[in-house]
């Protein structure tokens, strides 16, 4: 159903762009040579530039730069080949120069989009604006003392992706969506970690409602820092009904900024500290403009890794897996990567059942991801292996597997350990079945006689009387060559 | 022994060369004239103990058969410039307790060579300004006339030069900074092509306008002195990857056939040796030519509103969080308003209020813009008078220095105080000004020219 949500006047409809900063993956941040990289101790990874010293200037990293022109290859977007960064201009204790270094006027990347599913399951396709560079700020750390704030500098001026949609979002789901499929891709791309939880990917949510036919846009309600794909769901969907109850009762709202609080689950006004009114953008004078060449960005293009849709696309037409297998697959990079390995030469549509069924259970049971799996997936093509050269049985495989999955050890150590190794020895073998023929006289005159079926229950007095080690299939050929014989 | 303070820069690294006195014994001589002349009030900083341990090291290498290009000589070093472990205040209370923990490149650049440091010079307050009045540590006298003032913003430089109490100084200049104390002390001072020295560690006050150069006893002295300082810097993105131009080798002293083009707009008002000077150049050899400059009026406002706009964001980080003088408050907004309202003084905060405006959502469409607009006409100005003449050449101050008295009450701010500076200031084009107070300007990239030419101007007595 079409997200609507109704009340006593109108239905009403919602509109919602989400702003999206994400953390770029480089070795140092976007305008100085201290590490990028995240946690450390506090204030250990900054540069002169970073705290805002006197006579210190700005250098771009062009792998920063790099990453966004990817990123914008995966929102399928045009690659400006003229952007300037600007200076946006306000006081607080996380900005060490007093300006934030971003791109207003010209950024990197303009408009694009991204396909998502929405709530009757259809594909919609979402705008977006742009992209452009930016600098983050530090990290103030309120809580340490009554009155007085403190700040790690370790993330000031590491490099930020802002990706801008255009108001194309009209239900929680559809933003779900966008921000798991922007997650997805950036992992994919290896410009962003995408990890909410530690602010390298955060969203701020725009949301305003209206009522459905009306044309134009009401006022817009800014959400900002929510860090769970949950709960910018839940948020839009609470702003929205709250936004529809106040103009049910007849009154208006600002036009501001709220934060979502998911304990109490409600959205709250937040204190204006942060709302300058003018930031005064101006070209900063210490950066030259950014010029590409033709030639620089299809290089950057030529080196782009597969992408979901299209590895999802390959894995249908060229491996034969059917579409959920392959959309289960190709769901996150880590799994593509894992699946592929374990692939090598073997039957695609096993080693998927391997993967999403005994592996992803273990997995989940054990809140493990995939790339820490203990079964590598040199480990688990191994396992496969010895159930087709017939070394184990299929049902001996699983129990093998979860022995793997604890230890850490390679199927063949295990079978070799435990002597699992299934009876292929053909003269073993019958002899076994003479046994248990002999012992079952009446079941075999019942066989003789059209009860096909029993085949099965000798076949698994057979398994039973081997501890399971008896290779089914050629249990079963033995078994109808040892009927023919007996008269 | 003769008093080697009187040297040139030129003979102090002859001198030294051939050994005739070693770094610790001239660097001795400057100190004690630093003692001597400290009422003028040029050094915000002396480093006397710094100073004799890098002469001695000077020497030492020396010994060893290791010279630079300024090996043993003592210079000033504008308190503009980011010193590492020397306090560097910018002439401001708010940086009145700050010691960088890194060099600036320049400056480095002159330690590699082998120069001496004898101290941080006197400035106006971030560099704004023309007389020094404005510095939190008071103002430097002129060196022939302590009732006046030193000139600005490099007046501590240029007194410095001037009383002999260094070989040679650095200076900074934005809107005519060098060439105006060069002219008040009776000095001479160059500033390079901008992009040929790094602005890296030097305090910024206004970005795109910012050049740091020298002031000197001579041109020559100036060649000497700027040609280690220039060269691409990968730390600053405005620095040009242009090869350094052999300085003290184009001092040929020939000037026959230059086209030399005096602008009508910059000789409104003249000194007294103007026309001795203009003959003087004819008697050379070269070739003058009138040319015009019809923005010259708008420079000062454009200045003003460029500068101005852009020191404002340059100054913002001074807000007591992280270094510098902090005053503290409730809140962090009062905080930010009590460190910026004690810490910098009147002329700062004018600056800085009025830059705000300047690039404020509607104080930018109606004065920045158009400021830059006007900005690239008066570079169309001279694009234009370059297509005639290879240099041009006017008084750089045309007006004496004023008195101390007169700069409180806002001489600095007179039209003939800087009215023939600013214009060459807002295009990046090297200039220079001679120790008679005559003034070279040349085209971008030029800046063998400039100091070719000056060094024939200083012959003008």
């Amino acid at each position: 159903m079409t997200y609507i949500i109704k009340g006593k006047t109108a239905d009403w409809e919602m509109i919602c762009g989400l702003e999206i900063h994400c953390e770029i993956l480089s070795n140092s941040k976007v305008f100085s040579g201290a590490s990028a990289e995240f946690g450390g101790d506090p204030n250990t990874h900054v540069a002169f530039l970073d705290c805002g010293m006197p006579g210190q200037l700005p250098v771009l990293n062009e792998k920063c730069l790099e990453q966004c022109i990817k990123t914008g290859f995966g929102l399928n977007a045009k690659i400006n080949k003229h952007s300037v960064f600007d200076r946006k201009n306000y006081f607080y204790g996380d900005l060490p120069t007093g300006y934030q270094i971003t791109q207003l006027f010209y950024p990197i990347v303009g408009e694009g989009y991204v396909d998502v599913t929405d709530e009757d399951g259809n594909i919609k396709r979402i705008g977006v604006e742009r992209l452009h560079l930016e600098q983050d700020a530090a990290k103030s750390i309120h809580d340490m003392h009554p009155t007085q704030s403190y700040i790690d500098f370790n993330r000031a001026g590491v490099g930020l992706m802002e990706i801008v949609s255009k108001p194309d979002i009209t239900s929680p789901e559809q933003a779900g969506d966008y921000v798991r499929k922007l997650r997805a891709m950036v992992r994919y791309m290896g410009t962003c970690d995408g990890n909410m939880d530690q602010g390298s990917m955060r969203c701020d949510i725009n949301v305003s409602v209206r009522p459905v036919g009306e044309q134009g846009f009401r006022h817009r309600v800014e959400i900002k820092n929510v860090n769970s794909v949950k709960f910018i769901m839940q948020a839009i969907d609470m702003e929205a009904h709250r936004q529809v109850d106040l103009y049910e009762q007849g009154l208006d709202f600002p036009q501001e900024t709220r934060l979502f609080d998911a304990e109490n689950m409600e959205t709250r006004s937040m204190r204006s500290k942060e709302n300058a009114l003018d930031y005064r953008y101006f070209p900063d004078p210490d950066l030259p403009p950014v010029d590409l060449t033709d030639e620089y960005i299809e290089k950057i293009r030529s080196e782009l890794p597969e992408l979901p849709e299209a590895k999802k696309k390959r894995y249908m037409e060229s491996l034969g897996l059917p579409e959920y297998d392959a959309r289960i697959l190709t769901a996150d990079k880590e799994t593509a990567v894992y699946y592929e390995s374990a692939l090598g030469n073997r039957d695609p549509k096993k080693v998927a059942n391997w993967v999403m069924g005994d592996l992803f259970a273990k997995l989940n049971e054990n809140y493990v991801d995939i790339e820490n799996s203990p079964v590598t997936p040199e480990n688990l093509g191994g396992l496969i292996d010895l159930i087709n050269d017939g070394t184990i049985s299929g049902k001996i495989a699983k129990e093998v597997f979860i022995d793997m999955f604890e230890t850490g050890k390679t199927a063949a150590a295990i079978v070799e350990e435990k002597g699992l190794k299934q009876v292929s020895d053909t003269g073993a073998i019958e002899k076994m079945i003479e046994e248990v023929l002999r012992a079952n006289m009446d079941k075999v005159a019942e066989i003789k006689a059209g009860k096909d079926k029993l085949k099965g229950w000798f076949v698994g007095q057979i398994m039973k009387a081997s501890q399971g080690k008896v290779n089914p299939a050629l249990a079963n050929q033995l078994l109808d060559k040892k009927l023919e014989e007996v008269s | 022994m003769t008093d080697l303070t009187q040297l040139t820069l030129t003979e102090t690294i002859n001198g030294l060369k051939n050994k005739e006195f070693s770094s610790v014994e001239v660097t001795q001589a400057y100190l004690k004239n630093m003692e001597q002349k400290r009422d003028l009030n040029a050094y915000i900083t002396e480093t006397p103990d710094h100073a004799l341990e890098m002469a001695k090291a000077s020497d030492e290498r020396r010994a060893q058969g290791v010279a630079g290009k300024l090996e043993g000589v003592p210079v000033a070093i504008k308190d503009m410039y980011c010193t590492k472990g020397i306090k560097t205040t910018a002439a401001s209370r708010i940086l009145s307790n700050f010691i960088p923990p890194f060099e600036a490149t320049t400056t480095e650049r002159l330690w590699q060579a082998g120069a001496v440091c004898l101290g941080k010079t006197n400035t106006d307050e971030f560099a704004m300004g023309s007389s020094t009045i404005t510095s939190y540590y008071g103002v430097t006298k002129n060196p022939h006339d302590p009732t006046k003032v030193a000139g600005g913003s490099s007046g501590g430089s240029g007194c410095a030069v001037g009383a002999h109490m260094c070989a040679g100084a650095t200076g900074t200049e934005t809107g005519g900074s060098i060439r105006h104390p060069a002219s008040f002390c009776k000095v001479a001072g160059f500033k390079p092509t901008y992009g040929r020295c790094s602005r890296y560690g030097v305090i910024a006050y206004a970005s795109s306008l910012d050049v740091p150069g020298v002031l000197c006893r001579t041109a020559e002295d100036c060649a000497h002195m700027i040609e280690p300082m220039m060269g691409y810097d990968e730390k600053d993105s405005t620095s040009s990857k242009r090869e350094v131009p052999d300085l003290v080798g184009a001092l040929d002293k020939n000037i026959k056939g230059m086209k030399i083009g005096i602008p009508k707009e910059y000789t409104e008002l003249v000194p007294d040796n103007w026309q001795k000077a203009l003959d003087f150049l004819k008697e050379q050899g070269a070739e003058l030519v009138d040319v015009d400059m019809p923005h010259t009026e708008e420079a000062g406002m454009v200045y003003y509103v460029v500068s101005q706009g852009e020191a404002t964001t340059n100054l913002a980080r001074y807000d007591g969080v992280r270094y510098g003088v902090r005053e503290e408050g409730a809140t962090l907004d009062e905080m930010y308003m009590n460190t910026r309202m004690k810490g910098f003084g009147q002329e700062v905060r004018n600056r800085m209020i009025l830059g705000t405006f300047f690039t404020s959502a509607k104080g930018y469409n109606d004065y920045f813009v158009p400021a830059q607009k006007m900005r690239s006409l008066i570079k169309q100005d001279f694009d234009r008078a370059f297509e005639k003449v290879d240099v041009l050449f006017s008084p750089a101050v045309p007006i004496p220095p004023f008195s101390i008295e007169e700069a409180k009450h806002g001489a600095a701010k007179g039209r003939f105080n800087d009215n023939y500076l600013m214009p060459s200031c807002l295009t990046g084009v090297p200039a220079g000004c001679a120790n008679n107070g005559l003034q070279v300007i040349g085209r971008m990239w030029d800046d063998a020219t400039v100091l070719k030419v000056l060094d024939v101007v200083e012959m003008v007595k």
